[in-house]
C-alpha cells in the first residue's frame, strides 16, 4: 500500500513561507536580544559569564519568539478552505479504539454509551464499531470492566459492533496495546479512531473524519482539536479556558507550519489502519530506560514515521465536538507532564532516525527543546546572581593623569528595554488572539467581550504567578530523567482533584524551600535583583498555598467556555447516561 | 471522578450489571494485519558512510574540469 499525492489544502499562507516567517522572526527576535544584553553586560568589559548569559537569553528568547511566531500564523492564517471531503455514501469499516489502563470503568463505558448513541442519531449509516483494550492491571478495576462492558452491550444493543479484551501483559504500554490490537484485528476495518478513557466525541465528528480520509487516499492521520471539558478548580477552568480561547490560533498557526507532517497527540484523531500497520511498528530503543527501552511519547514518533513513510499527517483544528478532561490541579499536572517530560527527551535516541523529513526531526526537537527551556531560564538567573560579585566597583578614574572621574554609561534602559521585550513576547500573543476574538465576535461564546478580555487577563496573571512552580516541577522531572530515574506509566487521575493544604505542602515544601533559599542566597550575593527576581522566587515561596488554592472551585462564572453557555449534545448525553449509572448503582447500595 | 481505591472498583462492580458478570465477552475478531518493526536509531557508522557515498558520488564530478584544464 502506497500513498498517492495529498489533495492541496490550499491554506494561506503556504507551510514554507510560514515557517520561513516563524524561523526568521523568532531568530531577529533571539539575536536582538542577546546583542541588547551583550551590550548591557559588556558595560564593565566582557567576562566569560556575560558570554554566557547573552547565549542563554538567545536561546530562551528564540523560544518564546518561536511561541509567539506559531500563534501570529495562526492567526494570518485564518479560515483556511474546509478540507476536501466524501460526499456519497461512506464506504470503509472504523474501530472506535478505548484503550483504558485502571480508569473509572463507569466514567468509560458510560462515554462509549454516549458516543454510540450520538452517532446512532445521525441520519448517517457509517459503519462504526466499538473495541475497548484493556492494560488495567488491578484485578477489582478489570471486574469491573467486564460487567460495565456487559451492561454497555445489552444496554446499546451492541453484540457484534461492540468488543471488549484484556491483556494479561502491558507490554510497550498503550502503544503496544494498540499494536497487540492491530495485529491481531486490524484487518477487519479500514479506519480506526484512537480516543483515550476521557475522549468524548460527536458522532457528527467522527462521521466527517471518515468522510475526510475517504477523500484523500494518501491521508493516513487526521488529529482533531480536543476541547477540555468538564473542569471545575481554579486550575482546572484556567486551563480550560486557556485551551478553548487560546489554542484555536495556536493551532492554525502549527498546523499551517506543519502542512502534511502534522502532529498525533495520541487519541482524538483518526488512522488509516492499513497505513500505520505497515509504518507504526515501534522498536524498543537500545540501552535501559529512561532514554532506552519503549518509547513513552509513542504519538510523535508514529507522526514522523507516517511521514517518513510518505502519508499525510494533518491536523483539521475545524473540526469542532472532540472533548478530553484535563488535570484538576498542579500535581495532577505535573504528574502527567513527568511522563511527557521522559518521553518527549527520549526523542533525542530518534533526532538521528534515518529518512525522517527535515521538519519531523525539527518537531522532535522542539518537543525536546520545550523542557530544556526551563532549565536555560534557570540557568540565566543563577548566572545573573553569580555575576553580580564578579562584577566589582567600577573604576571611575581609568585614565592615568586625568583628574576627573569617568563614569560608565548607564545602562539600566537596555535592561529595562530587554526585560519588557521578552515580558511582551510572553503575553503578546496571548492578547493578540483576545483582540482577534473580540473583532471576529468569537468572544461572544466566551461571555462577551468584556467577560473574555478579562478571563484573557486574570489567565495571564493565574498562569504568570503558578509558571515558576510548574518551572520547579519541570525541572525536577528533567533532572530525575538526566540523571536516569524512570518515572513508569502513572495512572492519570481526571475529575475531582481538590486538595487540603497538608497535601499540598507534602508535595510543594522542596519548592517553597528553593524559593527561600533563591531569596537568602540573592540577598547576601546581589541583593539588587531581589525585585527583579520576586516574581519567580515569590510564587515558589508559596507554591503549596499555591497549589492548594488552584485545586479549589472556582468561582461560578469564571473563565467562561462555551460549554458553560450550551452543553455540547454528545457530553449533555453523557452526563444523563452517567447519572443513570450512577442512580442504579446507590439504589442497589441502599437495598 | 477519580478511581482509587479497591473498595470502590468493587462497588461498582456489583451496581454495574450483578447478572452480567457471567456472560462470555465478544473479543475483536481475528483478523491480523503485519505491523513491521521500524527502523528509528541509526547503525553505527550510517552516517559516515552516507557522508563518505555523498562524497565519492560528487567525486568524479568535481575532478572532471580539472581533468579538462589538463588535458
Amino acid at each position: 500500500m502506497t500513498p498517492v499525492r495529498s489533495a492541496e489544502q490550499g491554506r494561506a499562507p503556504s507551510p514554507a513561507a510560514a515557517r520561513a516567517f516563524a524561523l526568521v522572526a523568532s531568530l531577529t527576535a533571539a539575536t536582538a536580544a542577546g546583542m541588547v544584553f551583550m551590550t548591557y553586560g559588556a558595560t564593565d568589559g566582557v567576562s566569560s559569564l556575560d558570554v554566557l548569559r547573552s547565549a542563554l537569553i538567545f536561546l530562551s528568547t528564540w523560544w518564546l519568539a518561536w511561541g509567539a511566531a506559531t500563534a501570529l500564523v495562526g492567526l494570518i492564517a485564518r479560515q483556511p478552505p474546509a478540507p476536501r471531503r466524501h460526499a456519497g455514501p461512506v464506504r470503509g469499516k472504523t474501530v472506535v479504539i478505548v484503550p483504558v489502563y485502571n480508569e473509572d470503568p463507569v466514567a468509560t463505558f458510560t462515554r462509549i454509551a454516549a458516543m454510540d448513541q450520538s452517532l446512532r442519531a445521525l441520519d448517517d449509516p457509517a459503519r462504526i464499531d466499538f473495541a475497548i483494550l484493556s492494560d488495567t492491571r488491578d484485578p477489582a478495576v478489570a471486574e469491573a470492566e467486564t460487567r460495565c462492558f456487559a451492561r454497555l452491550l445489552a444496554e446499546q444493543n451492541g453484540t457484534g459492533r461492540m468488543f471488549y479484551r484484556r491483556r494479561s501483559q502491558n507490554t510497550g504500554r498503550k502503544a503496544g496495546n494498540i499494536e497487540a490490537f492491530i495485529t491481531t484485528s486490524g484487518a477487519a476495518w479500514d479506519y480506526a479512531i484512537i480516543l483515550d478513557a476521557d475522549s468524548l466525541m460527536e458522532g457528527a465528528t467522527m462521521v466527517e473524519m471518515i468522510r475526510r480520509m475517504e477523500a484523500d487516499p494518501a491521508l493516513a492521520l487526521l488529529q482533531t482539536l480536543p476541547r477540555v471539558i468538564r473542569a471545575r478548580s481554579v486550575f482546572g477552568r484556567a486551563m480550560q479556558f486557556a485551551a478553548a480561547f487560546h489554542s484555536p490560533a495556536f493551532a492554525r498557526g502549527l498546523a499551517t507550519m506543519q502542512g502534511s507532517a502534522g502532529p498525533f497527540w495520541g487519541h482524538n484523531a483518526i488512522v488509516r489502519v492499513r497505513a500505520w500497520a505497515q509504518s507504526c511498528g515501534l522498536p524498543e530503543l537500545s540501552g535501559p530506560p529512561p532514554f532506552g527501552g519503549h518509547i513513552l511519547s509513542h504519538d510523535s514518533v508514529e507522526a514522523v514515521l507516517l511521514a517518513r513513510a510518505g502519508w499525510t499527517v494533518r491536523l483539521d483544528d475545524d473540526l469542532t465536538g472532540s472533548f478530553e478532561e484535563g488535570p484538576e490541579n498542579i500535581l495532577d499536572h505535573a504528574k502527567r507532564d513527568r511522563r511527557w517530560c521522559q518521553g518527549n527527551l527520549q526523542h533525542t535516541k530518534v533526532l538521528a532516525a534515518p529518512g525522517l523529513l527535515l521538519w519531523s526531526r525539527f518537531a522532535l526537537f522542539q518537543g525536546i527543546f520545550a523542557y530544556l527551556a526551563p532549565l536555560l531560564w534557570l540557568g540565566f538567573i543563577a548566572a545573573s546572581i553569580a555575576a553580580i560579585p564578579a562584577t566589582g566597583q567600577p573604576d571611575y578614574f581609568p585614565l592615568e593623569n586625568w583628574p576627573f572621574p569617568v563614569f560608565p554609561n548607564d545602562e539600566t534602559p537596555k535592561a529595562i528595554g530587554l526585560a519588557v521585550g521578552i515580558f511582551g513576547l510572553l503575553v503578546m500573543p496571548k492578547l493578540l488572539v483576545g483582540l482577534d476574538a473580540v473583532m471576529t465576535g468569537r468572544a461572544r461564546d466566551f461571555g462577551g467581550p468584556r467577560k473574555s478580555l478579562r478571563a484573557v487577563l486574570s489567565e495571564l496573571a493565574l498562569s504568570s504567578v503558578f509558571a515558576p512552580v510548574l518551572l520547579a516541577f519541570q525541572t525536577r522531572s528533567v533532572l530525575q530523567v538526566l540523571s536516569g530515574r524512570d518515572g513508569g506509566w502513572p495512572v492519570n487521575n481526571r475529575g475531582e482533584g481538590g486538595l487540603t493544604l497538608g497535601e499540598s505542602w507534602a508535595a510543594g515544601r522542596w519548592i517553597s524551600l528553593l524559593g527561600a533559599a533563591g531569596i537568602a542566597v540573592t540577598h547576601m550575593v546581589a541583593p539588587g535583583l531581589l525585585l527583579w527576581l520576586l516574581p519567580v522566587t515569590g510564587p515558589m515561596l508559596l507554591a503549596p498555598l499555591l497549589i492548594c488554592w488552584t485545586s479549589r472551585p472556582a468561582r461560578s462564572g469564571q473563565f467562561l467556555v462555551p460549554a458553560d453557555r450550551a452543553l455540547p449534545p454528545v457530553v449533555a448525553l453523557h452526563d444523563a447516561i452517567l447519572s443513570d449509572w450512577s442512580r442504579q448503582t446507590t439504589e442497589q447500595q441502599v437495598a | 471522578m477519580t478511581f482509587q481505591t479497591r473498595a470502590q472498583a468493587e462497588r461498582m462492580a456489583q451496581a454495574a450489571s450483578p447478572a452480567a458478570a457471567e456472560m462470555p465477552l465478544p473479543a475483536p475478531p481475528h483478523a491480523p494485519l503485519k505491523m513491521p518493526r521500524q527502523r528509528l536509531q541509526a547503525e553505527p557508522g550510517h552516517y559516515r558512510r552516507a557522508l563518505a557515498a555523498l562524497l565519492f558520488s560528487r567525486l568524479p564530478a568535481a575532478l572532471r574540469p580539472n581533468m579538462r584544464r589538463t588535458g
